[in-house]
């Protein structure tokens, strides 16, 4: 099993861990030949698959494993984001590999930096997981959103989400197909809705008429702490986000960001 | 039945008003609708202080109320996160925040409704009727007869608060026309902090000292009007015979519109001291205590 890497784009690299971080600390990271996966997968009501085409990240990348050529690892997000951040100031070198000592696993990163001659290296523990283990936290196949809207700009849905968290701890979300979005709060002493409208909204059958239908409506009922911390992807600086509503019981996010994408689901309460 | 609709364009006028009286969480407020203006007061805990914050019927775009005066009471903090929904506008192109006020709505609650880059927030509050004799203000302060007038700007107290042991329970302030002239003395279990200002005519833009007067308040009280501070340009500072302590912040909005908030405080009562003499010497000295 060999894994080795030299990190071309750093910053996002860390903006990517940065926001994975704010949902759990606990990671799957699955490299295939061609792609990193990251798979948060402990949390209640939350979870978040993030895939990136390696080109993306890395100017070098070589994998080597028993199992087509794939490994996964279990890693702190902490410990990783910690290692990277060190690299952060120096523009040289920064490889990222899997090694071996006194018998224990470890993601290394090692930065180089010619200027001042040093070189500092991490070792972050990793649990390496068996193909089996990564069956167990399969990309979850969903049927067909009723309702697929683009998010309008996240900074603002950030401050209104942020009051609304003061006034309650569940926010009802509705979308329809009209390009209208509400947020909404309720409570026995205050009630706070924001409606945005004229939003984009994804057709995905193109059979269909392509007209905005407002009579397509779906509504979910949220933890407003997660979805306030699956905003926190804004980091990234995302081209697109798209909200999605599964059978009024899964909002799903789609991040993305040319080649990267970070895919929240979150459950209903019910 | 009468009904407010106001509309205002200059939402941070009423943000920082209201942040100016609101120190803790779920914070309460009396809210007094009249034909000139909407006034919220707010009671320290200790019921030795008030704050009261008056906005005028002319800072609104549109002021509608016709008839008696209507009070409620409603939780301030809530009030502030509605009216501060759409946070600090980063982006400059902003149209601003048009807000438009309503009381009571179709279910009897305080309602806003607040519009910024067609972006809508609708806000419904509910409220509790205060019955006409049920919440008076029990602190009054003839501002014809001041034993104490100074005006200041904001920073120049602000730094003097600054320097002040928030961990001991009192200060005493004292004013006279001797030098020295404003006293302010911490004793706590640090040690003692005593802070003396000069009577620069640079910094007081009125400076009026008619009775020397000396009394203890309490911390926690001057710390709500501390808050105060970071929200006014200038502040001004009384005194009556009896040692009640008014502080008027004056609040200057973008389009240079002047509002006021103000903070009454009542001297402590010295329980300290187990020795009856000495309290009774205290109380002749320094020209009575209002209880």
């Amino acid at each position: 099993m060999r894994f080795t890497s030299e990190i071309s784009n750093l910053p996002l690299f860390i903006h990517l861990v940065q926001a994975l971080s704010k949902i759990d600390l606990e990671a799957i990271i699955h490299l295939t030949q061609d792609k990193i996966i990251f798979i948060l997968d402990s949390q209640d009501y939350i979870k978040v698959f993030s895939g990136v085409q390696q080109e993306y990240l890395f100017s070098e990348y070589s994998i080597q494993s028993l199992h087509n050529n794939e490994i996964g690892l279990k890693i702190n997000l902490k410990n990783l984001l910690c290692a990277l951040k060190s690299g952060s100031n120096i523009q040289e070198k920064i490889s990222m590999k899997l090694t071996k000592k006194e018998s224990n696993p470890f993601i290394t990163i090692t930065i180089n930096s010619d200027e001042s001659k040093m070189i500092v290296t991490h070792d972050v523990p990793v649990q390496v997981l068996t193909p089996q283990n990564l069956e167990q936290h399969p990309e979850p196949t969903l049927p067909e959103p009723e309702v697929k809207i683009m998010m309008p700009r996240l900074e603002v849905l950030q401050k209104v989400i942020e009051k609304m968290k003061n006034l309650s701890d569940f926010l009802i979300i509705e979308g329809d197909m009209g390009g209208n979005l509400k947020l909404k709060v309720e409570t026995d002493v205050v009630t706070a809705e924001t409606s945005f409208s004229n939003l984009d909204i994804v057709h995905f059958q193109e059979l269909e008429s392509p007209q905005a239908n407002e009579d397509i409506k779906a509504v979910s009922k949220l933890d407003i702490k997660k979805f306030s911390r699956a905003l926190l992807c804004s980091i990234i600086k995302p081209s697109d986000v798209a909200c999605c509503f599964i059978r009024n019981s899964i909002v799903l996010l789609h991040v993305t960001l040319d080649e990267l994408y970070i895919t929240y689901y979150i459950a209903s309460i019910l | 039945m009468q009904v407010l609709n106001c509309q205002l364009t200059n939402i941070k006028l009423l943000i920082n008003n209201l942040s100016a009286i609101n120190w803790t969480k779920d914070q309460f407020a009396k809210c007094s609708i009249s034909e000139g203006g909407i006034m919220f007061s707010v009671e320290g805990s200790s019921k030795s202080f008030e704050a009261h914050a008056f906005i005028d019927s002319k800072f609104f775009t549109e002021y509608n109320f016709r008839g008696r005066q209507i009070e409620l009471r409603i939780n301030l903090s809530i009030l502030l996160d509605c009216i501060n929904i759409f946070g600090k506008s980063s982006y400059g192109i902003s149209t601003g925040t048009k807000s438009e006020i309503t009381y009571p709505d179709n279910q009897g609650r305080f309602s806003i409704k607040l519009e910024e880059n067609d972006v809508v927030t609708q806000c419904s509050i509910a409220i509790i009727k205060i019955d006409e004799d049920e919440f008076y203000s029990q602190l009054s302060f003839d501002t014809s007869n001041n034993s104490v007038y100074l005006a200041m700007p904001s920073e120049v107290l602000k730094e003097i608060f600054n320097e002040l042991d928030w961990s001991c329970s009192h200060v005493k302030i004292t004013f006279s026309n001797r030098p020295g002239f404003i006293s302010f003395q911490t004793e706590g279990t640090d040690g003692t902090c005593h802070i003396r200002c000069s009577k620069d005519p640079k910094i007081f833009s009125f400076f009026q000292i008619s009775q020397t007067q000396s009394n203890k308040y309490l911390l926690n009280s001057l710390k709500a009007c501390a808050k105060a501070l970071n929200y006014s340009s200038k502040v001004s500072i009384r005194t009556n015979e009896n040692g009640m302590l008014l502080f008027q912040h004056v609040l200057l909005s973008d389009s240079r519109q002047e509002s006021f908030v103000e903070f009454l405080l009542c001297p402590s009562v010295d329980e300290d001291s187990d020795d009856e003499s000495e309290n009774n010497l205290q109380n002749l000295s320094t020209n009575g205590r209002f209880i």
